[in-house]
């Protein structure tokens, strides 16, 4: 074997040991049937009744432990070789709710004739089998026998903890460490036990009528582990029943996420939950956690949640993602659904992310047009491949740069022969003009035209009047716009 | 303007504010007409005339010739600073005001640069009063809607019925004109000494709106109508709907103009949407709209139908590609002459794209677009590449190529650009950018006119976000963060 192979089994060795040492001591904690240092077996002979060591157990609240001088008296160095014994000074750190004249006291309440109860010592110290001196500190399994526990330890009803075990917040001798060393039972594993499930399990002791929240939680949990994912545990009685303990160690591990909030529509139908009136999201989501995408008028679900503040988880802060509908041409098509559901959009977008584009021109606006649009523009343009003057208005931006690039007209079409690549423009310009006529305006006024165009004035009186002009329609509309052709003998037909 | 709202927010509990302010350095050669006498007007053997220095000249019956021949150097230098306000607990619940403005000048030789006059401009400002069920407004205002935007000086009220997911609405001011923060009278809106109306319109519109589970209805009607002799403007309504049913999502919308008797725009989309892919087609229909202040009406402008597709898929959870096209065709204009020959009267678009996301936060991106229609068509290609090298900092770096005949005039444009933009959000309430490109332009032409002129464009700008409002002060410490 290498070095490093020595070196591997060393440390898996003595983690071995260090893991069977804290099991131990755990187990002598939380009751486990385990073996008490003292050597009984040897001790059969010398003495045949425990009150011999344990006189005093029924008289005092801490457990009867012999003395070194009462070792000393055998064990003095010429009866028997010394030995080392010195007592704790303190109770062993339990959260068990028991003293031994506590409960000969209650066992003789409840069954006065019960014998077995009346100092048998082996009744709760010793294995059914065993002989009298397999003294163990405590034979879990005959005490949940007499209490009527009929199924293992940690799956017995949550209100028969409570007839053995302190709260937790009162079990004050029991270290941080040693809270965190409690068994794990195996309902905590069931696939719906974070999320939901032990919250109904919480509340059984409301229907059992034992106290707000069940006793089994009490017996291992405070507040403080409710408050690592629990944003509404102010507003939660059964959170509340439980006391707050620093003591408790706190979940770090990230919650899984609900089953419902990975489907591909959660974004889009999360709404419809979070209005139902027994919706839970106040549980994992302060406001925040909506605001996260929801930054414009946030809507009545998310008034109702709880901001952050002490006494309250942080919450889940989600990672705000662009909806599966935003694809990438999302721009350019974007106006019929905002037009359609302007609420949709004002979930996540304040009115200012609408503004930066609809509005004209400041300093913090978007670049709605792609790089190079400055040269592509005719081509948009005059194909109306979006509608210009939405954004643009056409005298103030479009004629005043075109003013400065010498680009407008300044007389009657075709006088200066801008339009040179279409020979005989003047003649063929109707049907330019009629496609595109918002293009026209960046360069003409109506003057270019009506020279022309008008039936006064000395023009050509060509009618400029195409397909599906209505007249009579735009006469009763307003009259002026006749009369700045026609004058007051407008045509009637 | 912001100075002035100051005592305003300052009387009020919260308020959160936002100013930008950017500059950028501009050059460009616009056209000169010229004339020359047709005496010097040079004959090439086809019937066309040039001037002695080979620009081609259009000679009419005068004596006569005219050309455009390239101008002088144009500089501009726009700075623009704009501010955003909005201010709440005035002790009245639901009582807010709202209100931005900006302020902007060229310190460039030629101010050449449009929209950047008046010196400083209300955006809108408007006081707000909201309920659960109700909400008033003030002031100047922009309703952005299928209607396209409209800004006034007015009121606005709409009222919600939760029970039914119903909402109504209704406004009504003096307006301002279309796509422009200043009333039509202002002469800014005058470039070339149109004729103008004397007097501002009264704008006033409707609105409703019900949704359900699977479908979305909004309605609005608005007319503008001429306070001096009480004619109309314009007078239109429209409707649209979204309609969502599992993971298809349809999208409508048509426009009716009162004026005109007849619809106007109108589109209809549907809309598959999975994680991985998008699927979209639909038919759209185009139709200009003028105001009734103006005789362009007159002139019978045509619209177009189109039919488009778009498809989106996720190849991988880093590579995407995309695509669109869409062909449409002009109404017929009812124009013939057997002197010249017809224009075009359709075209298509087409464009496609992949986009990569590549670890370390780099994203890069290409595209090509294909445009072919009547009057001007363009084709290009362009290529960007994204990244957050520390963080904090995100840097871009674009280039491109575009070609760009014209069907009406010989001006054919070839473009090359390259650029690069740094954003620096040193906090989340302040940003700072940077850009500078260079854009290499040759305009062609079958004579002198070609021209080249090559630039360098420089941009910055600093963004700042300001307020005490729940969402831009720092969270309140929790009990115990989650990790």
């Amino acid at each position: 074997m290498n070095r490093n192979g020595i070196a591997a089994s060393l440390a898996v060795t003595v983690g071995v040991v260090l893991l069977a040492v804290g099991m131990g001591r755990v187990a002598s904690v939380h009751g486990q049937p385990s073996r008490i240092e003292f050597p009984h077996e040897k001790h059969a002979a010398v003495f045949p009744d425990c009150t011999a060591c344990h006189g005093e157990v029924f008289d005092r609240a801490a457990p009867a432990i012999p003395t070194p001088e009462q070792c000393a008296s055998c064990h003095d160095g010429d009866v028997q070789a010394r030995v080392r014994w010195t007592p704790r000074a303190a109770p062993r750190p339990t959260n068990r709710r028991f003293t031994h004249r506590a409960h000969l006291r209650a066992a003789l309440t409840k069954t006065p004739g019960d014998s077995t109860a009346l100092g048998i010592c082996a009744s709760c110290h010793v294995t059914s089998g065993d002989g009298r001196m397999a003294v163990r500190r405590t034979v879990l399994g005959q005490c949940l026998g007499c209490h009527g526990v009929t199924v293992a330890h940690l799956e017995a009803q949550p209100e028969a903890c409570a007839t053995c075990h302190l709260r937790l917040v009162d079990a004050t001798t029991l270290s941080t460490e040693e809270i965190r060393a409690f068994p794990k039972p195996a309902f905590h594993d069931a696939p719906d036990f974070l999320l939901g499930g032990h919250g109904r399990l919480a509340r059984t002791g409301v229907a059992l009528g034992s106290g707000a929240i069940a006793a089994n939680c009490a017996t291992c949990h405070s507040r403080d582990l409710c408050l690592s994912c629990h944003v509404n545990a102010p507003e939660s009685n059964v959170i509340q029943a439980l006391a707050l303990d620093a003591r408790v160690p706190v979940r770090t591990a990230p919650m899984p996420t609900p089953p419902t909030h990975g489907s591909e529509n959660w974004v889009r139908s999360h709404q419809r939950d979070a209005r139902r009136p027994r919706a839970t999201c106040s549980t994992c989501h302060a406001r925040e956690s909506c605001l996260t995408c929801h930054r414009g008028t946030p809507p009545p679900a998310v008034t109702i949640l709880a901001v952050r503040e002490q006494g309250r988880a942080v919450g889940a802060s989600p990672v705000r993602a662009r909806p599966t509908n935003h694809t990438w041409e999302f721009s350019i098509r974007h106006a019929g659904e905002a037009s359609a559901r302007p609420r949709s959009c004002e979930n996540c977008h304040a009115r200012e992310s609408c503004l930066t584009c609809h509005r004209p021109e400041n300093a913090g606006a978007g670049a709605y047009h792609p790089r190079g649009f400055i040269s592509q523009h005719p081509s948009a343009a005059y194909a109306r491949q979006a509608g210009c003057a939405d954004c643009h208005n056409t005298a103030q931006f479009c004629q005043s740069c075109h003013q400065r690039a010498g680009l407008v007209a300044t007389g009657r079409l075709g006088a200066k022969g801008y339009h040179d690549a279409f020979r005989g423009f003047s003649l063929g310009h109707g049907q330019a003009a009629r496609q595109s006529l918002e293009s026209c305006v960046g360069c003409h006024v109506e003057r270019d035209c009506t020279a022309c165009h008008s039936a006064v004035g000395g023009g050509y009186r060509f009618s400029p009047h195409g397909p599906g002009f209505d007249a009579e329609r735009l006469r009763r509309k307003n009259s002026s716009f006749c009369i700045a052709c026609h004058g007051t003998a407008i045509p009637r037909r | 303007m912001i100075g002035s709202l100051l005592p305003a927010a300052l009387g009020a509990q919260a308020f959160r504010a936002r100013i930008d302010a950017s500059t950028q350095r501009v050059t460009y050669r616009g056209l000169v007409a010229d004339s020359i006498a047709r005496a010097l007007a040079v004959d090439d053997g086809s019937g066309s005339y040039f001037s002695p220095d080979g620009f081609r000249l259009r000679c009419s019956t005068d004596s006569q010739c005219y050309f455009f021949r390239p101008g002088a150097l144009i500089r501009a230098m726009p700075a623009m600073a704009s501010g955003a306000l909005t201010a709440w607990g005035f002790g009245v619940p639901g009582l807010s005001l709202r209100a931005s403005g900006r302020v902007a000048t060229d310190f460039g030789a030629d101010e050449a640069v449009p929209t950047i006059g008046p010196f400083a401009q209300l955006l809108e400002g408007y006081l707000e009063f909201q309920r659960k069920d109700l909400r008033l407004r003030g002031g100047r205002q922009l309703i952005a809607s299928r209607l396209e935007p409209i800004g006034f000086d007015g009121a606005a009220a709409s009222m919600r019925f939760p029970d039914r997911a119903a909402e109504v609405g209704a406004y009504a001011g003096w307006g301002l004109d279309r796509a422009s923060i200043l009333p039509v009278t202002d002469p800014a809106l005058d470039p070339l000494d149109e004729w103008r109306p004397r007097r501002r319109q009264v704008v006033a519109g409707l609105e409703g709106a019900w949704s359900h589970r699977y479908l979305d209805l909004r309605a609005e009607y608005r007319r503008e109508v001429d306070p001096e002799d009480h004619h109309f403007v314009s007078e239109r309504s429209t409707v649209s709907a979204t309609g969502n049913w599992r993971d298809l999502r349809t999208t409508a919308g048509v426009d009716y103009n009162h004026v005109e008797g007849r619809f106007g725009s109108s589109d209809l989309t549907v809309t598959y949407v999975r994680r991985e892919h998008a699927l979209s087609a639909g038919v759209r229909r185009y139709r200009p709209y003028f105001s009734l202040w103006t005789l362009w009406g007159a002139f019978s402008p045509v619209g177009y139908d189109a039919q488009f597709a778009t498809a989106q898929v996720a190849a991988t959870p880093w590579f995407s590609l995309r695509g669109r096209a869409e062909h449409f065709a002009f109404d017929d204009a009812e124009i013939s002459t057997g002197l010249v020959p017809a224009l075009r009267d359709d075209g298509w678009r087409l464009s496609a794209g992949a986009s990569a996301r590549l670890p370390r936060h780099v994203t890069i991106d290409g595209s090509v677009t294909l445009d072919r229609g009547p009057g001007a068509s363009s084709h290009s290609a362009e290529l960007g590449v994204d990244l957050a090298p520390i963080e904090r900092v995100a840097l871009s770096l674009h280039a491109g190529v575009l070609h760009r005949p014209l069907e009406l005039r010989y001006f054919d444009a070839a473009d090359r650009w390259l650029g690069a933009r740094v954003e620096w959000a040193m906090r989340d309430d302040r940003r700072l950018w940077a850009e500078v490109s260079t854009i290499g332009q040759e305009r062609r032409r079958p004579d002198a006119g070609g021209t080249r002129y090559d630039q360098v464009r420089l941009r910055a700008g600093i963004a700042l976000t300001l307020g005490n409002s729940a969402d831009r002060a720092p969270l309140p410490p929790a009990v115990r963060p989650m990790r």
